[in-house]
Parts: C-alpha cells; structure tokens; sequence
C-alpha cells in the first residue's frame, strides 16, 4: 500500500475532496480553513483557485448573514493574496465593499457620470443601502449631489418617525427624492412607519406593497405587515423580535403565546401547554390587572381540563390558600359543564360572608350568578348531553333558600327585580314564602303582590287576596295583571259570599268594584250588575234588573249564568232579538265571562236557539258557541257549529279543528280519524303561532295511547282533506255506554275532557 | 373587549361618576350620526362597567364572550405603537429577515 493510500486511510478522504464536500454541503466557516491547508499543502494554480472559490463562498454567507464587516476584511484578504484568481469574483468582492458600508469607489465615479451611468450606479447600490448614513456622510460625493441630498434628508427623516411623530412639513420634504433613486424604497419604508404610528394601517399596507424588495428597507417593510396584520407569528430575526417586542410592549409575543396555548389545548399536548402557560404566566405581573384576571378567567377552564388544582394553582401562580382558588374552581366547574357549579358559587359566597371577606351586596350578586348557572344546567335536565351530568336527589340547589339569600343580603329593588326568572322554579309552598320575604323587604314591589295573588286564585284563597288587593289599590299599581286579578279575586269573593248568603258583604265589595268602572268592559260591567242585583234587597233589585234586560242577549245570558251558579231560579224574560243581535249578543256574553274567569254551564236552552241561525254566524261567534255547546254537552250545537266552521275557513280554522277533535274524543269515532284532526290543528296552530291551541292539541295527542311521535308532518293537502271530510261527516252517534276506563292515568281524561278556554 | 381601555380610563377607576364622564366624553367625540359602530362600542363599554355591581360581575366571573374565542381574548392585549427609536430599525435592516 503506498504511502497517499496510507494517509488517506489515516485522515479519511484527501484535502481536496473534503474542501469540495464541505463546499457542497455549505459548510464556508470549515471550507475556508480547509483551503488553507490545502494551499499549504498541495500549492499550486488548481489549489489557490479551489481556495479562493472557498473564500467567496465564504464572504457570500457572511454578506447574507449582515455582517458586512467580516465579509469586507475576508475580500481585502482575497485580493492580496490570490490577485490572479479574482476575475470571476469582481462583483462579490465588490459586494462585500458595498456590505460593510464602504461605497467610496462607486460614489466617487458618480462625481462625473454621465445619467445613464449614474441610473447604472444607483441600481448597482440599491441592494446595499442599509443605513443612509455613510452615504450622507461620504466625502467622495459631491454635497450637492442630489443622491447626497436624499441621503441626508431619508436619514434625519428615518430617525424622526422612528422616534416622534412628524409634523405634515416635515413628511412633504420626502416628495424630493427621485422615483429611480437608491433612496424611493426608503421614502417608502419612512411613510409607512409614520402612517403605523399614526394607526393608519391601509396607509402602511400602501407604501409597504410598493417598497422594492431587493431593497433592505423591504426587511423593515416585513416587521410592519407582521405588526399590523395581525398575522400568526412568522419567522422573524432576532432583531426583529425585539423590534416588535419594543413597539408593541410586549403584547405582540403575549398574543402568539395566548394561540400557542389555544392550540396546544386542542390537540391535548400537555407538555407544550405547561411550557406556554409558564411563559404566560411570567407575563402576569407586568400586565393591565383586568386583562390580566380575564386571562386568568378564561385560560383556567382550559387548563382545567387538563391539569388538577394543585398544577393550576402552580401554573397560575396562585397560592392554594389564595380566597381566590374558591372562585376560580366555580368558574372552571362553570364553563366547563360540570354539574354543582351553582352550589360552588354559593358555597363561595357564604364561605367568604362568614369571613366578612365580602359584603353583603358582593354575595348577592354571586347567588344571583349561581341561580342563572342552575338555570343553565336545567337546560338538560336529564343529562342527556353528558351521562355524568345528573343531580343526585338531595343534592340539587334550593333556590328557595338562594333566592331568601339574596333578598337578605341586599333587598333593593334592581336586586330583587331580577328574582322574577327564577321564581317559576318554585313549588307554590316555597313560592309563596319567598314572595312573603320580598315583600317584607320591598313593601312597595309590584311583582310579589301580582305573584300572591295570583297564587291565591290558583289555591282559591280568597280571604287572603283581598288585604293584597287593598295594599296594592294604595300603591296605586298599574301593572294590567294586577287589575285583570283584582277584578277576578274580587268577583270570586263576592260569589263566595252570595253563596254564603251574606249579602251585605256581597254588596259592599262590588260596590268597591263598581266605583271602577275602567277596570272592567262593557259587559264585565253585565256581570257586575248581576252579581249586585243577587245582593241587592228586594227593593233595590228591580232597578238592577231593568239595566241587566237593557244589555239584551247578553244580559239574558249572564243573568242566567249568575242565578245557576247560584242555584236561584230566576231567569229575564225571552228577549226577541234578530238572528244578528242574539249570535252577537251570546258570542259578547261568552267572551265576557271567559275574561273573568268563568266558564258558561247554565245557559244551554239560549245557545240552542242559535242552532237555526248558525249559517248567519261568523268565525268568532262559532268558535264561541261550539265551546260553551261542548261544556254544556249539547254535542250536537257543537257538531253544527264546527262544521259550519270548517265551512267559513278563515284565520282560526285550527281552533275550529280542535273542537271537533274534542267533540270526536267523546264519541265512539275511529281514533286514527281523531288523531289526525289533531294533528291538522296543531299544524295550523303551529302555522298561526296560535300558542295556546298548539299547546292543547299537543296535550290531547299524548291522551292517545297508540300515539308515537312521527318527524312525518301533514301536507297542506293533508290537511285540506281532513277540513273536507270534516266539513260534511255526520257526527258519530254518541256513546251510550261510558267508555271503557282508559288505561292512562285519570289525570290524562280530566284534561281531555276540559273545554277548551276552561281555566 | 377591555371596557376600561375602551373608555381611556385606568382599570383600577371604580368611581361611576368618573366612567360615566368618561362614556359622555366618548359620545361627543364619536356621536352615534357619525360613527355609529364606534359609538356602539363605547356603549358596550360603558355598559359592562356602569356601576359596582356590573364590574363586580365582570371582575369576579369574567367576560362571558372571551371563553373560547381566541381572536376576542388576544383582543384584549391590543398591541401598543411606540417608537422604538432608529437603531432598532436599522438592526433589522442590516441583519435580513431571518
């Protein structure tokens, strides 16, 4: 083996090789010292050629990496030692010159270059012009050199937008330099700094799109579109960061880590999540206190996910005994769904009243949070979205107990103004103590007087009514709800007392009534009036009943009403009213006492002798007969007044359907055929938004136990065959059996057999 | 949304009369004729901090709009424009993009 085999052998590859392998895989810093030894070792013209090549690889790096400096002394060097291998380098070497700020040789032929050559120079330098300063300050240009000029006026112009807003004046100066000068790029990058600062940003995207890119002032162009943009972090320089960390405070780099986080979260990388969420929280004493506690508050139930409380409170740096950690586990618990949060807030609040770590008004606020978290959690009340999500018996809020919380807390009227939501939360026991705590603290508030008596129409409590009705005649309140139960508590009270028979009493209470005429209608007023003359003795009686057979039909009817409820066998003579007059007449009587609470029984022989005039009667007053028909089981006025509404048509057709739904219920009729006139009824409804008949004809539905749920809705044709077939069927004979016992509960057949406007 | 940005007022202002001369203020120098979005954020703004109990909410459960949108919560960070003085620039400029 001969002695180069040898050697290579020992140092691998030859010298040569390695410099052109290194070369190759761009390694310039090695290169060039390898070409050293190589020049030593192996001198000769392939050699030096090989080492100068290195060397402008070398140089061209440097160049590219900004230092400028480094690359000029490695040219100087080039071209002292190797002045007979430089021809294919001239213009790098140069390149290195210009890179280190030197443009003495170019600035010093532009003197006496002629315009074309000078539009040569000026191109050559372009690329090079990375501080107008040593151009400025050359000595080898002309003063009066227009480039001099420009070179002056872009860098006392770049140092006073980085540093200042500039006056308009100022700014006006950049119009002298030239559209082909070196400088047009840096007029540019000036205009686009100031337009930032000014928060012009169409303005800087204007100026940064024409900036040329071969131009360093294009690099200052990139750190603006990042800081305008609102970009996602691109690749940026060292100096680049810190330029945007200066101008931004910070913020810049705050709102990368914030996506980082957000991202890291979503595809369940724990570990990056520590590593941004510890870099966050560095940040977390020097920011703005409310930006930093939403950041807090939002970031937490994120990493709540993820990590247990001790981490969080690590991450977070929050200490464990921190009162704080109470709120943020609730907030946790909160948005992220966990069942409890609204007894965690409550626990929190009363935790830190006891410690009188919070005023009373503070804690009133966070119950009032915890009730509308409940009322969130409600919203899947059988925990269907998530099978964990279930209250244990026992363990669900007492809003009652919340709700006397906060009216103990802070009774003012924007407090307990906003209880009403969550009152319907309540049974009527709780309902009615939590009303009775209200008003203790606010004696002047509408809605717990509206909401006890309503309360006391619903359990018929009569006696206790009437104090409210008095308090709230003394607050003068003008909430209708409350009028339209004065009125019904009221009239309630006083049929009590006539079936008592203590008139007296009867009569003083509807006198009160009486003296407020605006409460009530026109034929409201009948049924006052009728309630009076029963009250009234003998001697007063006839007068009262000479204005009631003024009323006409609608007199005749609630009188009639009036005596059979009372069980008086008393009845107005027959009027003789035209057809008009009595399907009027019967039609305002009905509507008069539905709107007080009364549904019509004792007055089946007056609505029969509608019976002949029904061709006559329109829309409403149908609807009106074929009702109080069926209460009063006179099934076949009801058959004949629906099917004479199915025959008009009109906008509450679906109202007229589901009588005859309710008729068809109490006769043996084909179920399916019901089923489905229910069902056209609450298509309609549900076209008409007519809640009410959406809500009844959805109850009657469920009464039938072959009933499934079908996603099949009727057609309109549908629908328009069953009002044809209706419209025409004869009504099935009733039955003369009672109906087999349904298989439903009882309560399902009370509500079937209800009538329609029934309270 | 940071109200209290919004408005130009410290965060720490816990004074009614100050945010609700703060909101008039911002009403005449953006009236809603003008600019009506301006306006409407201002009010937005004004809203979410008006009184005690109203900051007391939003100090203690936080901005509802902020969970789960990124965009709105790196919002509340708005990035400042100081001037970071030529050398900074001109660091860049010499050193290339990378």
């Amino acid at each position: 083996m001969g002695k180069r085999h040898r050697n290579q052998r020992q140092h691998g590859p030859d010298t040569r090789t390695r410099l052109e392998q290194l070369l190759a895989k761009g390694d310039t810093r090695a290169a060039v010292e390898t070409a050293k030894l190589l020049v030593r070792e192996q001198p000769g013209t392939a050699s030096e050629e090989l080492a100068v090549r290195a060397y402008a690889e070398r140089i061209r790096a440097l160049i590219a990496e900004g230092l400028g400096r480094e690359a000029a002394a490695i040219a100087a060097i080039v071209r002292e030692r190797y002045p007979a291998h430089l021809s294919p380098w001239t213009s790098l070497l140069d390149d290195a010159r210009f890179a280190a700020g030197d443009f003495d040789s170019i600035l010093s032929e532009l003197r006496d270059a002629s315009d074309e050559r000078r539009a040569v120079l000026e191109e050559r330098l372009l690329p090079w012009i990375v501080d107008p300063a040593p151009i400025a300050n050359s000595v080898a240009l002309a003063p009066a050199d227009p480039l001099a000029s420009e070179a002056r006026l872009v860098a006392r112009l770049f140092e006073t937008v980085t540093s200042r807003i500039a006056t308009p004046e100022e700014m006006a100066a950049l119009g002298d330099i030239r559209r082909r000068s070196p400088f047009a790029p840096w007029k540019l990058l000036i205009r686009a700094i100031d337009a930032f600062h000014r928060h012009d940003d169409d303005r800087v995207a204007a100026n940064v799109g024409a900036i040329d890119v071969r131009s360093p002032a294009a690099r200052a162009a990139a750190v603006l579109t990042q800081l305008t943009a609102a970009a996602s972090k691109g690749p940026r320089s060292f100096a680049a960061e810190r330029l945007i960390d200066r101008i931004s405070g910070g913020h810049a780099t705050l709102g990368a880590q914030i996506r980082s986080l957000h991202a890291a979260s979503s595809q369940d990388d724990r570990r990056r999540m520590r590593e941004e969420m510890r870099a966050l929280s560095r940040s977390f004493d020097t920011l703005p206190p409310y930006a930093c506690e939403q950041l807090r508050l939002a970031l937490l139930p994120i990493l709540g996910i993820h990590f247990g409380p001790e981490q969080l409170a690590g991450l977070f740096r929050i200490g464990e005994r921190d009162p704080a950690m109470g709120r943020y586990g609730a907030t946790i618990m909160e948005v992220t769904g966990m069942p409890f949060a609204d007894g965690i807030w409550v626990a929190y609040a009363d935790g830190l009243l006891e410690e009188r770590k919070l005023e009373p008004w503070q804690a009133a606020e966070i119950y009032l949070h915890a009730l509308a978290t409940a009322g969130e959690d409600d919203d899947d009340p059988f925990g269907c979205t998530d099978p964990t999500h279930e209250h244990p018996a026992g363990e669900q809020l007492d809003t009652a107990r919340v709700i006397e919380k906060i009216i103990a807390s802070r009774p003012a009227p924007a407090v307990l103004d906003r209880l009403t939501p969550h009152l319907e939360q309540l049974d009527k026991k709780e309902l009615r103590r939590v009303l009775t705590a209200w008003r203790k603290a606010d004696p002047d508030a509408p809605v717990p007087l509206v909401r006890l008596l309503r309360l006391a129409e619903q359990e018929h409590r009569y006696d206790e009514a009437l104090p409210l009705i008095r308090q709230g005649d003394r607050m003068k309140t003008i909430d209708p709800e409350y009028a339209r139960l004065r009125l019904r508590l009221s009239l309630r009270k006083a049929e009590q007392l006539l079936a008592a028979k203590k008139r007296e009493a009867a009569a003083s209470l509807l006198a009160e009534l009486a003296a407020r005429p605006e409460d009530f209608s026109e034929d409201v007023a009948a049924y006052v009036l009728a309630l009076q003359w029963a009250a009234a003795p003998p001697a007063a009686a006839g007068e009262l009943l000479a204005q009631l057979a003024q009323r006409g039909v609608t007199g005749e009817l609630i009188l009639a009403e009036v005596t059979g409820a009372l069980g008086m066998q008393f009845a107005l003579p027959a009027s003789h009213p035209s057809p008009e007059e009595l399907l009027e007449g019967v039609r305002r009587g009905i509507t008069a006492l539905h709107s007080i609470g009364v549904t019509p029984r004792h007055s089946p022989w007056l609505l029969e002798r509608t019976k002949p005039h029904l061709d006559r009667a329109d829309e409403r007053q149908l609807l009106a007969i074929a009702g109080v028909a069926l209460v009063c089981g006179a099934t076949d006025l009801a058959w004949a007044a629906t099917a004479r509404g199915l025959e008009l048509g009109g906008p509450l057709l679906q109202r007229t359907l589901l009588f005859r739904a309710e008729i068809l219920i109490g006769t043996p009729a084909d179920r399916i055929r019901t089923l489905a006139v229910i069902k056209a009824a609450q298509v309609l409804a549900q076209r008409a938004h007519d809640s009410d008949i959406v809500a009844r004809a959805t109850e009657l539905e469920h009464g039938f136990f072959f009933f499934r749920r079908s996603e099949q809705r009727l057609s309109s044709d549908d629908i328009a065959a069953i009002v044809d077939h209706e419209r025409t069927a004869a009504m099935p004979a009733p039955r003369t059996q009672p109906r087999k016992k349904a298989t439903r509960k009882s309560k399902s057949k009370r509500k079937k057999e209800r009538g329609l406007f029934e309270p | 949304m940071n109200p209290y940005r919004v408005l130009g007022i410290p965060e720490d202002t816990n004074d009614d009369d100050i945010i609700r001369h703060a909101w008039l203020e911002g009403v005449r120098r953006h009236p809603p004729e003008k600019e009506p979005e301006r306006f409407a954020r201002n009010r937005e703004a004004y809203e979410m901090i008006r009184d005690r109990e109203a900051r007391f909410r939003l100090w203690t459960f936080g901005d509802p709009r902020l969970q789960d949108d990124v965009d709105a919560l790196v919002d509340l960070f708005p990035a400042e424009r100081n001037h970071a003085g030529p050398a900074l620039w001109l660091a860049v400029i010499r050193g290339g993009a990378r």
